[in-house]
């Protein structure tokens, strides 16, 4: 059940659900769920963002499930990243005394692999939308004509689910 | 069309999410604080501690935890300490800061040293823990504690066991044969470079050439030449006996690290002797060998946690206000590091301002009774804090017997160095048993003291622990042979007689290998008892196993000894053939010389 309906949100969101900036725009905000530790104050900012923004629900799904196995593969490269950040870049530790000294403590900042990742999707959100929205212009155009037309995708189409995410559907 | 921005109808949606969001992570607060509590305590202890339930009450500021157990890292079916109920009153805002400080700590029903139903051994402890038991488990392994094995005595002493192979002095003998072929052959090359002979030979020829010449005979022109010749030969002359001069300080230094060489060789047969001895398990008689031979291993086992502490205190308390590394939180992302950023005008992350425990010493013993145990400014950042972190235990009622119970100490993390102490004298309480494995047998102690004191500054450690007790028992743990070990049963005679104990165990030099030494009347006593019955076959045997050291590396010492020998007096006899030589020809020369010039100090 839970892979028709991530199949179901992957075809929604490239298909017809929102323009292809929204899907794009909800693929980047997801992606953060995905490649940082998901249990951390930024995740819940994400996920205010992508209900409260006029962005696609199912992109956003996408893009956190997506990144997820990507966030687990580059965890060293995070961990290396936010150590020099933290620790080996003199010049950032006053930055880094004054937050952790302030509320902003709370956000897990000062941990490598929390700091490693969201620099790292920070650093990569502007070309992710872009690339996300021009490859889903271009899919639209091409391959989407010749896949709708086929028994497989009509029934996940048609699937009872679909209402729910209409919900969330820009 | 053109898209909206924001989707205004799921506000309400997300206020109600971010509302349970809330209600949730209220409702779990108490799960997540005895969680983290459980998490954090096996991180720091390097075991498992166990919280059976926190009750987290904001309003009023306070934590309620209850059935803490915490696990002894050394022992892990004993708990370290239980405690039945802990009320800390916490201030509130510095949550909002991931800071924890604690105004006040009320523990109620301490116990120490209380069993557990299941192993409190961590499967993966923290990487910190496990360094620092690392370093505790190399000091252990590095001590040179010495064997006490009784399994000699009353056997035919086989020396033939002993093999030429294993001693150090026919290694060392060999080796220095080695050095002196070496030494020779860099002299042979230095003798080559000097090569004194076509000096010599122009020399001579210069003399034969001038026999029976006179200044008549050679003419003014002839005999000028002759005294250019004669006065440039002697210069030469003097050049080589300079050479030959440094060439002799070359030889004297390679004779001296020969003869050096020797008197290593002849070092080495002490420790080959006590190697030899060891081999046929026959133990020294002395008390101070005798001590850590059968203390070592027991009362290492009783101080080594002490070290461990030490090293948790250097861990979590570290002097100065840099950065310091943490584990992450372990998760099934990788955990990663956790930096703390302390700063001078903030709080530090944990302060615990002021803590009291009360113990309960039950039974009848002297030191029965109630007591308090007090911490105050314990701190993960002691220099924030400006203040030394204290403990103290103290006697409050239901007194029984005199108050001697007295726990004192202070952790001075402040600045470097770092100054830690404690004083602790327990009168009047039972003793553990000690294992005394080498000799197959467990001391009982009984009721006894215990006194400490420990004193570190920076690096160094300065310890000793001192237990004594007046009614000892000495129990066998091994059985004996049925058929009679006189060795044994002498070794139990003179135990039988020990009442009293007084064993005094000192560390000290650096924290992280500190020497140990052990002191105890019962060594002493064992050492004389031993001395008294077993003097005379420890001297048989001892000249026997000296006499089969002798045996075996006489031929290799003789050989050093004698490549010692010849190396001097051959290099020396070279120096002093080339010597002896250009003295004969320059006294030829000066005799030619004296005779052109007639005695006259002409043109000298």
């Amino acid at each position: 059940m839970l892979l028709l309906k991530l199949l179901q949100s992957f075809i929604k969101a490239l298909n017809s659900d929102g323009t292809p900036g929204q899907v794009a725009a909800g693929i980047t905000l997801g992606a953060v769920l995905g490649l940082t530790p998901l249990l951390n104050l930024h995740n819940l900012a994400a996920l205010s963002l992508a209900i409260i923004l006029n962005v696609s629900f199912p992109g956003f799904m996408l893009g956190w499930f997506a990144f997820v196995p990507i966030g687990f593969a580059l965890d060293p490269l995070f961990d290396a990243l936010g150590t020099g950040l933290l620790v080996s870049t003199g010049a950032l530790q006053r930055m880094w005394t004054a937050m952790y000294n302030t509320p902003l403590a709370l956000t897990n900042f000062n941990n490598t692999v929390v700091l490693g990742s969201l620099v790292v999707w920070l650093v990569l959100a502007v070309p992710l939308f872009f690339a996300a929205r021009a490859g889903i212009t271009a899919y639209r155009s091409t391959i989407y004509e010749r896949l709708r037309r086929t028994r497989a995708f009509r029934a996940v189409k048609a699937s009872r689910v679909y209402n729910v995410y209409r919900l969330f559907r820009p | 069309m053109r898209t909206r921005i924001f989707r205004w109808k799921a506000i309400v949606p997300l206020g109600v999410l971010l509302a349970l969001v809330s209600v949730v992570s209220y409702l779990f607060l108490d799960l997540t604080v005895e969680r983290s509590i459980e998490a954090l305590g096996a991180t720091i202890v390097g075991a498992r501690v166990d919280l059976a339930e926190a009750d987290v009450r904001l309003a009023e500021g306070a934590v309620y935890l209850r059935g803490l157990a915490v696990t002894n890292p050394d022992r892990p079916m004993t708990n370290l300490f239980e405690a039945d109920e802990i009320v800390a009153k916490i201030r509130v805002p510095p949550l909002l800061e991931r800071k924890i400080v604690i105004d006040t700590v009320a523990i109620r029903g301490l116990r120490f040293g209380t069993a557990r139903a299941t192993s409190g051994a961590l499967e993966r402890p923290s990487e910190a823990s496990q360094e620092i038991r690392r370093e505790v488990g190399s000091w252990r392994e590095s001590l040179p504690l010495p064997e006490f094995a009784l399994a000699g005595f009353g056997q035919a002493i086989d020396v033939g066991a002993v093999q030429a192979e294993s001693l150090a002095t026919m290694r060392a003998a060999r080796g220095l044969v080695t050095q002196i072929d070496a030494s020779k052959q860099s002299l042979e090359a230095e003798f080559a470079t000097l090569d004194p002979r076509p000096q010599l030979d122009s020399a001579r020829a210069l003399v034969e050439r001038l026999e029976g010449a006179s200044l008549r005979s050679l003419g003014i022109g002839g005999t000028r030449s002759a005294l250019t010749s004669l006065r440039n030969t002697l210069t030469q002359l003097a050049q080589l006996d300079d050479a030959v001069s440094r060439v002799e300080q070359t030889i004297s230094a390679e004779v001296g690290r020969a003869r050096d060489g020797l008197d290593r060789v002849l070092a080495s047969r002490r420790d080959d002797y006590a190697y030899a001895l060891g081999f046929l398990q026959l133990p020294s008689l002395e008390g101070p060998s005798l001590g850590p031979a059968i203390f070592g291993s027991a009362v290492t086992a009783q101080v080594a946690p002490y070290l461990y502490w030490l090293g948790v205190v250097d861990r979590y308390m570290p002097p100065g206000v840099r950065a310091r590394l943490r584990e992450g939180k372990d998760r099934a992302r990788r955990a990663g590091t956790t930096v703390v950023f302390p700063r001078h005008e903030d709080l530090p992350t944990f302060l615990l301002e002021f803590a009291e425990a009360t113990v309960a010493i039950g039974g009848s013993v002297a030191g029965a009774g109630d007591y308090a145990l007090r911490f105050a400014d314990l701190t993960s950042e002691p220099t924030l804090l400006g203040r030394p972190s204290t403990f103290a235990l103290a006697r409050t009622e239901g007194v029984v017997g005199p108050q001697t119970i007295r726990v004192t100490g202070m952790l001075n993390h402040v600045g470097a160095p770092v100054r830690d102490s404690a004083a602790v004298l327990l009168e009047g309480i039972t003793l553990p048993n000690i294992e005394l494995a080498s000799i197959g047998a467990r001391l009982v102690p009984g009721a006894g003291a215990m006194e400490i004191a420990l004193t570190r500054v920076g690096d160094s450690l300065d310890a000793r622990w001192r237990w004594t007790a007046s009614a000892v028992v000495f129990e066998r743990t091994e059985q004996a042979s049925p058929d009679g070990d006189a060795t044994s049963d002498l070794l139990w005679r003179v135990l039988s007689r020990v009442r009293r104990l007084e064993l005094v165990t000192r560390l000290s030099g650096p924290l992280r290998s500190p020497r140990l030494s052990v002191q105890s009347n019962v060594a002493d006593a064992l050492a004389a008892g031993l001395r008294d019955e077993l003097g005379a076959e420890v001297a048989r045997a001892e000249a026997q196993v000296r006499a089969r050291v002798d045996a075996l590396v006489a031929d290799d010492v003789g050989r050093a000894r004698s490549a010692v020998t010849r190396l001097e007096s051959e290099a020396t006899g070279q120096v002093n053939d080339i010597r002896a030589e250009v003295a004969r020809i320059r006294e030829e020369l000066e005799g030619r010389l004296r005779r052109l010039t007639g005695g006259l100090p002409i043109g000298r």
